[in-house]
């Protein structure tokens, strides 16, 4: 190895070190019987997650956030889709503001978006229930989903959807035979994504969730009374479940991008 | 009752402010190889997506047989097109591929597809790939399923896309003579845009010129060849030498290379200002000046070998490239040089006079 590239490596390593540090600790003393995460280490133990378990207060937490997720992931791909499904097949004035704004979400910091929210859902009275998250829920996470969905359309050549209608295939024969399983891997992108966003988010649900708190939430309330090692448990609960959905997205997303 | 397979009228294409295609008349027999050719943004894959119906019209109409088709959407015309990306479903396998359209069609039971799709395949000689994906096949065995999966709905009109464009040279020849035998066999009205005139020639019965969204002229190949309506059509033709000058009171054509007298095509009015092509292939050479009339002093600029024929490039006197084609047996007898100087010479009968205006 040649001196640059090994001080690039040295370099890399440091860095992974650093971002990766505190969560591999988090995941670390979460198995540590002592109440203290200090070291020495006193000895492997399952009890901070049978407690967590225990919990219903955490547990409906979680239950609420695995709900909120699956319907958002839904939901927001499906909008996503047809909006990178419009900006493809057709070309009409406006065009440019239509995307700007459906990308838009993502841009507005969370707690405008939170507070926006809470206004709106109180004059509608949604305010304290799961929908209300869903909604807010739907709102950020439809631009990943139409991002992701986007470029897999790029890569479509315009010929193949009229040539699946020159061939006798009508408009939703051709969706449902040649549009959408061009796009499947990058919609189970967006559907893992989508359901990662929504299984972290905190912000929009501590606005707008009431007594129906999410995981997240939860998180934080118990923070507030008191820290335990149940807080490590739980971070390393959400943190496998988030890294998973994010590496089953760059696994799908990456082969719709080798495809041809 | 009609009498022709398609009837194309008036039809008109803007789009916004820039007309893609000016109203088009025409009548396609059945049965017929049709070419329509032209440069880039001539109007002809407007016209063919028009006859699909991938585009609306603005105004004009198209009959299929007696039944006015100007309104129905693509997938109840049943005219299957070629593309010239292919348009493959690249997640389908080659067989899917094939059967695609006749799945369409709710009167083909499983079994009758599945033979007739192997029965498209054997006959494009792609069956040893049948379950292969399309990405894995090479430009010209795509070009056949995109064949085969057009011909599977047996149609009585097959349009074709600059179909053979992506390939190599060798195989867009091997391509025309079987497409060529295909129509022959099949029955089937073929209608095929290029931009190719060798062709358009090498294969359709009719060619329908067009340039800047107007129909320039149509008619059996060998008379456009010989017989062009225009200049455009004669330069794009390309197999002509075009000459301009005025008419004289005694059907001679002075231009400032002398006078000339042609005989062929268009009577000219005297006193006006005429275009007359000089065929290629009715050109004589010789090093010195003959006694003959329609001669021209000339410099030789290339020559290029295409078979047992060549065809040499003259330079004249007013700038003007003249073509002429030679056996290579009589260029042999000239002992010519890249820019020794020549006389070229043709019958008058040869040169053909355009139509005015």
């Amino acid at each position: 190895m040649t001196g640059p590239s090994r001080w690039q490596a040295i370099w890399t390593g440091c860095v992974f070190v650093f971002i990766l540090t505190p969560i591999a600790s988090l995941v670390f003393f979460s198995f540590n019987a002592d109440r203290f995460p200090s070291l020495p280490w006193g000895g492997f133990s399952l009890k901070w997650y049978v407690a967590i378990f225990e919990d219903v207060s955490v547990r409906d937490g979680f239950w609420r956030s695995l709900r909120v997720s699956s319907v958002v992931a839904l939901l927001a791909t499906f909008i996503g889709f047809a909006a990178a499904y419009t900006d493809y097949r057709y070309n009409f004035r406006g065009k440019l503001p239509y995307l700007a704004i459906a990308a838009l979400p993502p841009t507005v910091p969370v707690l405008i978006l939170g507070l926006g929210m809470l206004s709106f859902f109180s004059m509608v009275n949604l305010v304290g229930t799961l929908y209300a998250v869903i909604a807010g829920h739907v709102v950020i996470c439809a631009p990943f989903a139409m991002a992701l969905i986007r470029m897999r359309l790029a890569d479509m050549s315009p010929d193949i959807e009229p040539a699946a209608w020159n061939l006798g295939a009508s408009r939703w024969t051709t969706m449902f035979t040649v549009t959408i399983p061009w796009c499947m891997p990058s919609i189970f992108a967006a559907l893992a994504i989508t359901a990662a966003v929504s299984f972290d988010e905190f912000m929009i649900a501590w606005f707008v969730s009431g007594l129906e708190e999410t995981l997240p939430v939860r998180i934080l309330a118990l923070l507030q009374g008191q820290v335990s090692p149940r807080i490590n448990a739980i971070g390393s609960v959400v943190f496998f479940i988030s890294i998973t959905l994010v590496a089953l997205a760059q696994l799908l997303g990456g082969r719709a991008g080798r495809g041809t | 009752m009609a009498t022709h397979i398609l009837n194309l009228s008036d039809l008109e294409k803007r789009f916004d402010d820039t007309v893609a295609l000016h109203p088009l008349t025409l009548a396609i027999e059945k049965g017929e190889f049709l070419a329509m050719m032209g440069p880039s943004g001539c109007g002809k894959s407007t016209s063919l997506r028009l006859i699909a119906g991938l585009e609306a019209p603005t105004a004009g109409q198209i009959r299929h047989w007696d039944r006015d088709i100007t309104a129905l959407p693509p997938w109840e015309r049943d005219m299957p097109m070629v593309w010239q990306s292919y348009a493959l479903f690249p997640f389908m396998t080659v067989r899917q591929n094939v059967e695609f359209g006749l799945k369409q069609k709710r009167r083909h039971t499983t079994a009758d597809r599945k033979r007739k799709a192997a029965e498209w395949l054997e006959r494009l000689d792609i069956l040893p790939m049948a379950e292969r994906r399309v990405d894995q096949l090479s430009g010209g065995q795509r070009q056949r399923v995109a064949l085969a999966r057009a011909l599977a709905l047996e149609p009585e009109i097959l349009l074709l896309d600059e179909p053979l464009s992506a390939l190599d040279a060798h195989l867009r020849l091997h391509m025309q003579s079987e497409l060529k035998r295909l129509h022959g066999e099949l029955g089937i009205t073929f209608i095929y845009v290029t931009h190719s005139q060798s062709e358009a020639f090498a294969m359709a019965d009719r060619v329908a010129i067009l340039n800047n969204g107007q129909l320039q002229q149509v008619g059996p190949s060998r008379e456009v060849y010989r017989a062009p309506a225009n200049r455009f059509v004669a330069e794009f033709v390309g197999a002509n030498t075009i000459l301009t000058g005025t008419a004289g009171a005694d059907g001679t054509i002075d231009t400032s290379l002398g006078r000339f007298r042609a005989a062929a095509g268009h009577p000219p009015t005297p006193g006006k200002p005429v275009t007359f092509l000089v065929p290629s292939n009715r050109v004589a050479l010789a090093a010195t000046e003959q006694p003959v009339e329609n001669q021209v002093s000339a410099t030789l600029l290339t020559e290029e070998f295409t078979g047992s024929f060549v065809t040499l490039y003259l330079l004249l006197a007013d700038q003007t490239e003249m073509k002429v084609q030679l056996q290579q047996g009589d260029l042999d007898s000239l002992n010519l040089e890249i820019g020794s100087t020549i006389y070229a010479n043709w019958p008058a009968d040869a040169a053909y006079v355009l139509k005015e205006g």
